[in-house]
């Protein structure tokens, strides 16, 4: 466990200090700002265009900040030969994978914080009160956010940083789109075609349900349960990730 | 020698990679035997693509190897525990980028699995036998090559271990640099520290290698003590001729070992089993003028560049007599 909160500790101090995202964060925090400047043009819909841009925002900027870190985590290590170091210290190599995601995970959580904390000063400066859907809406990004986290890691175990966000972001937009896809399933008369939308459909992780600004723009309520499993949902198939991850990593040869 | 007597110990190790767009098969390592004793220092040396750090990822387990096996202290590679008794340095080193050389000593003395007391009284001790200053507070992508260098030193020494195996550790270090590390392989091996590394740099491997071993395309072609090929390699001797005439004859390159310009002048070479005695009537005939026939002392960059060459005409014939047996 001390190796494995080690790999994290250094893996967050490393993520949080790096200019680059920082920057990232900061343009985030821009684009959530400028909520305003879209409210301006929206007349009555102000909330509703200020709540929808904002969380928008959120969950893009996330999901960018997760894949960015996600598939750069390993290769960077092993592109500098800061691995070769790492990993030839008495440590497995399946720790050196959870302890990543441990500290990506901590990283991305910081991140998403100062991005929904943004949010709700906008909302506050507004003079709307944060509402628990907002909140629910929030905890559900950061399980897509961490999700996606997962498939970037599993990538990098064993492709290149282009090669890995490449297949994170087609994921990630396939897994937004599988209720369309299911859809498509169904309508579908070649069998080929509904073979392959059948292995995306059961295969792939359905990301739609981590996105309720819709529901939170309306004010439709969003069911503690839903969050619950959810939650199940992106932690068992993000566990699933980074046994593959750890299984495939700790075979292949560090060249 | 005995297996207790001996920290690394490799068996008929083999390791192909596939390269390029076609996947062709590169042989890195074929069949090599080695065998390390305990408190020498090992110099591990060949020309670059030789295999050197293919063994080196092997015995310290990045690599597996396609056959064959390794052991180190006795114990079977791949072994986790064991490697709390390795100290690896790789090759030009690059550490994270937003560290500082502390924080980085700390991490990896927790994955040694020591305990923050002893961290803190090793890092700053560390630190300062290493040159870097304790409480630098710059992040180390704003180090130089050298200042890297020194803090892969520093990681490798945190739990003190009995076996140091350091991939180039002269590589891209000035003089004073490459000095330093002499030095430190001196003390680690008055410490009784077995010290294994591979080197490019011959001068410095011969003044503080007990042992060395040649490899060349993947194979191991002699291994010994130092004093024994430095020994096997003296008394060549070495003809000073005016001018750069010489060097361009062919009559007189073919009498010798080898020739190079020395200045203005030509230096001959002459092999191991030549006396001055067999050439000198040769370039008297030809009208050449000696300025000086010495016996000079061996060294490890011939004794590299005499085994190399001999393995590679012998790859040549070998390649040779393989195609006129294949003919009809």
């Amino acid at each position: 466990m001390r190796a494995i909160l080690s790999v994290a500790a250094t893996a967050f101090r490393e993520s949080i200090r790096n200019k680059t995202m920082l920057a990232i964060v900061l343009l985030a925090v821009g684009f959530i700002i400028s909520a305003l400047l879209l409210a301006e043009l929206a007349l009555d819909q102000r909330t509703r265009v200020i709540l929808d841009w904002g969380l928008f925002c959120v969950s893009a900027f996330g999901v960018l900040l997760s894949i960015l870190i996600g598939v750069s985590q390993v290769q960077k290590e092993l592109r500098r030969k800061n691995l070769y170091v790492i990993l030839t210290k008495p440590i497995y190599r399946w720790q050196y994978i959870f302890g990543k995601y441990l500290g990506l995970g901590a990283t991305l959580l910081v991140e998403l914080g100062v991005l929904s904390a943004a949010l709700i000063a906008l909302l506050a400066f507004e003079g709307i009160a944060p509402s628990q859907l907002l909140f629910q809406s929030l905890v559900l990004a950061l399980l897509e956010i961490l999700l996606v986290a997962a498939m970037a890691v599993f990538f990098s175990s064993f492709s290149s940083p282009y090669l890995s966000g490449v297949f994170t972001f087609s994921i990630f937009v396939v897994g937004r789109s599988l209720p369309v896809l299911e859809k498509l399933m169904d309508k579908t008369q070649n069998a080929a075609a509904y073979a392959l939308l059948k292995v995306l459909v059961w295969g792939l992780p359905d990301l739609s349900e981590f996105n309720k600004a819709t529901r939170v723009v309306h004010k439709l309520p969003i069911g503690w349960d839903h969050v619950g499993i959810s939650a199940a949902y992106a932690f068992g198939y993000s566990a699933v990730l980074l046994l593959l991850s750890a299984l495939i990593f700790s075979r292949r040869d560090i060249t | 020698m005995n297996q207790q007597d001996l920290a690394i110990q490799a068996r008929g190790l083999s390791k192909k990679f596939r390269v390029g767009v076609r996947l062709k098969v590169s042989e890195a390592l074929m069949g090599l035997d080695l065998d390390v004793p305990r408190g020498e220092v090992f110099g591990f040396l060949g020309p670059n693509g030789a295999g050197k750090t293919t063994t080196i990822k092997i015995l310290v387990g990045l690599l597996k190897p396609d056959s064959g096996h390794a052991k180190i202290f006795g114990q079977t590679l791949p072994h986790v525990h064991i490697r709390k008794k390795i100290a690896y340095l790789p090759e030009l080193p690059d550490f994270y980028d937003y560290l500082r050389p502390s924080e980085f000593l700390f991490h990896c003395g927790r994955l040694f699995g020591m305990d923050t007391p002893t961290l803190k009284r090793r890092v700053p001790e560390l630190l300062e036998r290493v040159g870097l200053d304790p409480s630098e507070k710059r992040p180390m992508r704003k180090f130089s090559k050298g200042m890297l260098q020194r803090c892969g030193i520093a990681q490798a020494m945190l739990p003190d271990p009995d076996l140091y195996i350091l991939d180039e550790p002269m590589g891209g270090l000035d003089p004073l640099g490459r000095r330093w590390v002499k030095d430190l392989i001196g003390e680690l091996s008055e410490a009784g520290k077995t010290v294994f590394f591979s080197s490019h740099v011959l001068a410095e491997a011969q003044a503080v290698c007990h042992r060395v071993a040649f490899l060349n395309k993947g194979k191991l072609i002699a291994q010994g003590t130092t004093r024994e090929f430095l020994a096997a390699d003296a008394g060549t001797w070495e003809i000073l001729v005016l001018g750069d005439e010489a060097l361009k004859d062919k009559e007189i390159k073919a009498a010798v070992s080898s020739t190079r310009p020395a200045g203005p002048d030509s230096l001959l070479a002459l092999a191991h089993d030549q006396a001055p005695e067999q050439v000198l009537p040769l370039l008297a005939q030809k009208g050449y003028k000696l300025m000086g026939v010495e016996r000079r002392h061996a060294s490890l960059e011939d004794v590299f560049i005499r085994l190399i060459k001999n393995d590679t005409a012998q790859n040549h014939t070998g390649q040779g007599e393989e195609k006129k047996s294949q003919e009809p």
